[in-house]
């Protein structure tokens, strides 16, 4: 957790979140709700290129330390569900207030995505 | 079955959009081109340059992974804002008081002469000012079609006279009747005068006028130019028989109920609050709108800066070896602007596709928004890696390496002659010049090369044999001369390269 302040997509993903919030308070249509779970994914998508690096560096760092595959797996995952719940949660609250509850699916479709990559790039990794 | 106003599903859009552009992207990447075989000759061509690096720099940015990621952004982004603008006609409020007081008029000068006569039916007063002179009696004269179906105090015996299908002329006309389109018709005089200054809007007469010079209204000036017909359809189609061109007022005393259609006028008037608010038929963005492109592009900036770190590491090596060929840092920067604005917009016509269903105007802002974004994400990515370039400064760089060889100093002759064919034959090094300059007990050798992937950077060595018990002792200084910008990092590894080439030509040569 206490990387997450060193991460350059902690900072987007908060900015994104800030933007497609005002976004869809002010036009609080069934289109852009939709949009926005679409944005969401590719904000998902982008902000993993932004830590790209820097998760590179925790892997190295880990298996440097000795850490299991598992545990590195673990870490890298958890980072990557905490932005992608940062992205897509206050964009989500916001659809909700207007009454558009499929808003509320954003969360999980952000974390699955995240999820997705995070494992494909630790896989990569040890392959 | 599909209309012409038919609106897609946003989620049959968004398949599509996504579909469209991978299979795009993929067939980009996967295009090699044909080969053909090759001739012994070759065609000179004349394409620039600073072209084949745009196109060196489209091709890396195609390449990269991150490039579907910002398209499917900037197609979702423009999407968004289409789907969200809101547009407002073109009004204004003036203080002005009619001639005839009206509850609702509207002018159009591009209505057909069949909308016309249908439009005739839902107002009291349709005024058809006939821009092309008629000939009656050897005198030029302006054709004003009238309908009057309600009574209208001001022109009341002017109605009468049109609804008993006679032409109404001026009180000086001296003629009983009046010959138009094969028909005859009685005359009816009356005093024209007072017609001529009935106004509806500041510049807008009963009577045909062109506009306002100044303060001065260009118009009908006298009322013998003027007769009034009745507004039948026979005439009427028999006047415009050629080429016509006119302007219809319509408008209704008490009521509203004309302006149904209000698409089909140019310009609409009602009153309101004492006042009368006129609205063209132009649209402009509303603030709401505008937010919405602004917002669209921050998004699109957030979203592709961390795309563009892909970019620049895909770009950055290119940027690179551009410059040690001694192209312009600024040539560079605009080309790697360019090639990677060019990626992005050659997937405009996609975008175009996506949101014109969706209308004029939400097609054109979301149009705006794409092209904006692709602007930013290129300018900032020509920025980044321009003040990443290497920092270059003309500079000497001299090395120095000492080898032993297995030979006699007599017989370095052979040795040289061997170093030279192993020069003449590298694929980084030109040989320029070779000289001995025998000395007192030992030799001297220098070479000159050119580095063949530059445009001026000579590598130099000089090599000094010394008989020593083991055999020649060869002493090797390397120079780099560069009259082009080059960074220490390249000078090295250009002077490196030299030397390893010489060490280990004599190397080679010595043990044969």
């Amino acid at each position: 957790m206490s990387l997450l302040p060193s991460c350059r997509g902690t900072y987007y993903a908060l900015a994104f979140s800030t933007t497609l919030s005002i976004y869809v308070a002010t036009y609080p249509y069934e289109t852009v709700a939709l949009l926005s779970l679409v944005l969401t994914i590719l904000g998902v998508l982008s902000v993993d290129y932004a830590d790209r690096t820097t998760v590179n560096q925790l892997i190295e760092g880990f298996t440097i330390c000795g850490a299991r595959p598992r545990y590195v797996l673990f870490a890298v995952v958890l980072l990557t569900i905490v932005k992608c719940l940062i992205l897509s949660i206050p964009p989500s609250i916001v659809l909700a207030v207007s009454g558009l509850e499929e808003g509320l699916i954003n969360p999980l479709l952000a974390v699955a995505v995240g999820v997705a990559t995070a494992l494909y790039e630790v896989r990569k990794r040890y392959a | 079955m599909c209309g012409a106003g038919m609106v897609l599903h946003p989620y049959v859009v968004l398949a599509m959009l996504y579909v469209a552009t991978i299979v795009s992207v993929w067939m980009l990447y996967r295009a090699k081109g044909f080969e053909v075989e090759e001739r012994g000759y070759r065609t000179p061509s004349l394409v620039s340059p600073s072209v084949e690096i745009v196109k060196l720099v489209a091709r890396e940015c195609i390449k990269c992974r991150a490039t579907i990621v910002a398209i499917a952004s900037f197609l979702t982004l423009s999407l968004l804002t289409a789907s969200t603008v809101s547009y407002a006609a073109l009004s204004t409020e003036i203080t002005f008081r009619p001639s005839i007081e009206f509850s609702e008029l509207g002018i159009s000068k591009s209505m057909s002469l069949d909308e016309v006569f249908e439009t005739a039916k839902n107002f009291d007063l349709v005024a058809l000012q006939i821009y092309s002179y008629i000939e009656i009696y050897n005198r030029s004269i302006l054709p004003l079609a009238l309908a009057c179906n309600a009574r209208i105090p001001q022109l009341q015996d002017v109605c009468r006279c049109v609804a008993q299908n006679r032409i109404v002329v001026h009180e000086t006309f001296p003629y009983p009747s009046i010959s138009i389109a094969n028909q005859s018709f009685d005359v009816c005089r009356l005093n024209l005068s007072e017609l001529l200054s009935i106004e509806f809007l500041p510049g807008i007469y009963f009577v045909h006028s062109v506009g306002v010079v100044g303060t001065y209204s260009v118009k009908v000036s006298t009322p013998e130019q003027l007769i009034i017909i009745p507004l039948d359809r026979g005439i009427v189609a028999e006047l415009c028989k050629e080429t016509c061109v006119y302007k219809v007022l319509a408008l209704n005393i008490v009521g509203r109920k004309g302006l149904e259609k209000f698409e089909d006028f140019d310009i609409v008037a009602y009153p309101r609050n004492s006042k009368i608010v006129v609205m063209g038929r132009g649209f402009v963005p509303t603030m709401q709108c505008l937010v919405s492109i602004a917002l669209s592009i921050a998004m699109s900036l957030i979203l592709t800066l961390p795309l563009s770190s892909a970019f620049i590491e895909r770009v950055r090596s290119l940027y690179t070896s551009l410059l040690l060929q001694g192209v312009s840092k600024d040539i560079v920067t605009i080309a790697s602007g360019l090639g990677m604005w060019l990626t992005a917009i050659a997937f405009l016509p996609l975008d175009l596709a996506i949101l014109l269903p969706m209308g004029t105007l939400s097609s054109t802002m979301g149009l705006i928004t794409y092209v904006l974004a692709a602007t930013m994400l290129s300018i900032y990515v020509s920025k980044t890696l321009s003040r990443q370039a290497p920092i270059a400064q003309p500079e000497i760089l001299s090395f120095t390496a000492s080898v032993v060889l297995p030979t006699k100093l007599e017989e370095l002759d052979n040795v040289v002659e061997c170093l030279r064919r192993y020069v003449e034959r590298d694929d980084f090094l030109e040989l320029s010049e070779i000289e001995k300059l025998p000395l007192d007990g030992r030799k001297l050798v220098r070479i000159e090369m050119l580095y063949r992937r530059a445009m001026a950077v000579l590598v130099s060595v000089e090599i000094e044999f010394v008989q020593v018990e083991e055999g020649v002792e060869a002493t090797l200084r390397v120079d780099v001369w560069s009259l082009e910008e080059l960074d220490k990092r390249r000078t090295q590894s250009i002077a490196l390269l030299g030397l390893s080439k010489i060490v280990g030509a004599l190397r080679c040569c010595s043990s044969m």
